[in-house]
């Protein structure tokens, strides 16, 4: 999941297209390197289904 | 003998225009839509082509869902999304804390009020990302969970996707800058004033010379003295030889975080020196 992927995809075109896509989106995005975005990412995907919190009932991470 | 008077036949450009008083047919179209074009007659046509492609906008937001929907969010193509759906979270969220708005967010969107940082404890490179980076990661977490297999998002309540994913953010922010919070808190009243964690180093650290340690103590009181409490922490730990791992741990803050903190501090220096 860290190599670059130069090939665009018929995805990339629905995200260009979306509200991802708008003038304002893509300066933002222009913003963040690619490998930072993957590594929260994949941090995200790290996370169980469900935290239970050592000190309340709420799940922990919102 | 009288000249006929010429008639102006109707049209701006003195065509003729055939007026009928035929109805129209009956177009079923949204009301919203046909409000839009009322708009231009009187008031903004800007604003009303901006209605629409904000309207076109979130037909491709549906369209962009629905092609992820079948592979329930996850492989190549939901990867992809992630990936761009995070860094423009991760933009928005780090310009707000950097900026000191997100506590004002927070409070507009309805979600309560957070109790705010000391004034510039946010600034600080490695908290700012600590922050932004944890909080999206928790948003695109639940976004997917709660949201997008759950089908929750609708075009037709006007909000955008990423409209709405920087909600789900502002709702993470709350649980990830708590726990900050009460981190940063708790380090700044145990640590480094007396630096009590020198005297009782890891067993892998090399430097357990208590002349060595009494160096790096007082390097600590002189040149690291205007710096945040952390920050402080870390470059004491790192003269000591702790690894970024075991400093990482003690923190409770990432590897990376360290190493961003480190960096930091080196570049400063460096201007200063320079």
């Amino acid at each position: 999941m860290t190599s670059p992927d130069p090939q665009p995809r018929p995805i990339d075109a629905k995200i260009e297209r979306s509200s991802l896509g708008t003038p304002e989106a893509r300066r933002m995005r222009a913003r963040v390197p690619t490998a930072d975005a993957r590594a929260v990412v994949a941090r995200a995907a790290g996370y169980p289904r469900t935290v239970r919190s050592t000190k309340t009932s709420r799940n922990v991470g919102g | 003998m009288q000249p006929t008077p010429q008639v102006q036949p109707p049209g701006a450009a003195g065509l003729a225009v055939q007026l009928h008083d035929q109805t129209p047919a009956a177009i079923d179209v949204p009301p919203a839509w046909l409000s839009d074009f009322d708009a231009t007659a009187g008031r903004d046509f800007d604003q009303a082509m901006a209605g629409l492609r904000r309207r076109a906008r979130l037909a491709e937001d549906a369209d962009l869902l629905a092609a992820l929907a079948p592979d329930n969010f996850t492989g190549p193509d939901y990867d992809r999304f992630a990936e761009e759906l995070a860094k423009y979270g991760m933009a928005v969220i780090a310009a707000w804390i950097v900026q000191g708005v997100i506590f004002q967010k927070y409070r507009e969107r309805g979600l309560g009020t957070l109790p705010e940082p000391s004034p510039g404890a946010l600034n600080q490179p490695d908290v700012a990302a600590e922050l932004t980076n944890e909080t999206v990661a928790w948003a695109l977490h639940h976004f997917r969970r709660t949201v997008l297999l759950n089908n929750r998002w609708d075009p037709k309540k006007g909000a955008s996707l990423k409209t709405f994913f920087v909600g789900q953010c502002l709702i993470r922010f709350a649980n990830v800058y708590n726990r900050w919070r009460d981190n940063d808190q708790r380090n700044a009243a145990v640590l480094i004033d007396d630096l009590l964690l020198l005297d009782q180093p890891l067993t892998s650290t090399p430097r357990t010379d208590p002349a060595e340690l009494a160096v790096i103590r007082q390097e600590a009181d002189t040149r690291l003295a205007a710096l945040p409490p952390r920050t402080r922490k870390i470059m004491v730990l790192t003269a000591a030889d702790w690894p970024q791992q075991a400093i990482a741990a003690e923190l409770g803050m990432t590897e990376k975080a360290v190493e961003r903190t480190l960096s930091y501090y080196r570049k400063t220096e460096r201007r200063k020196g320079a």
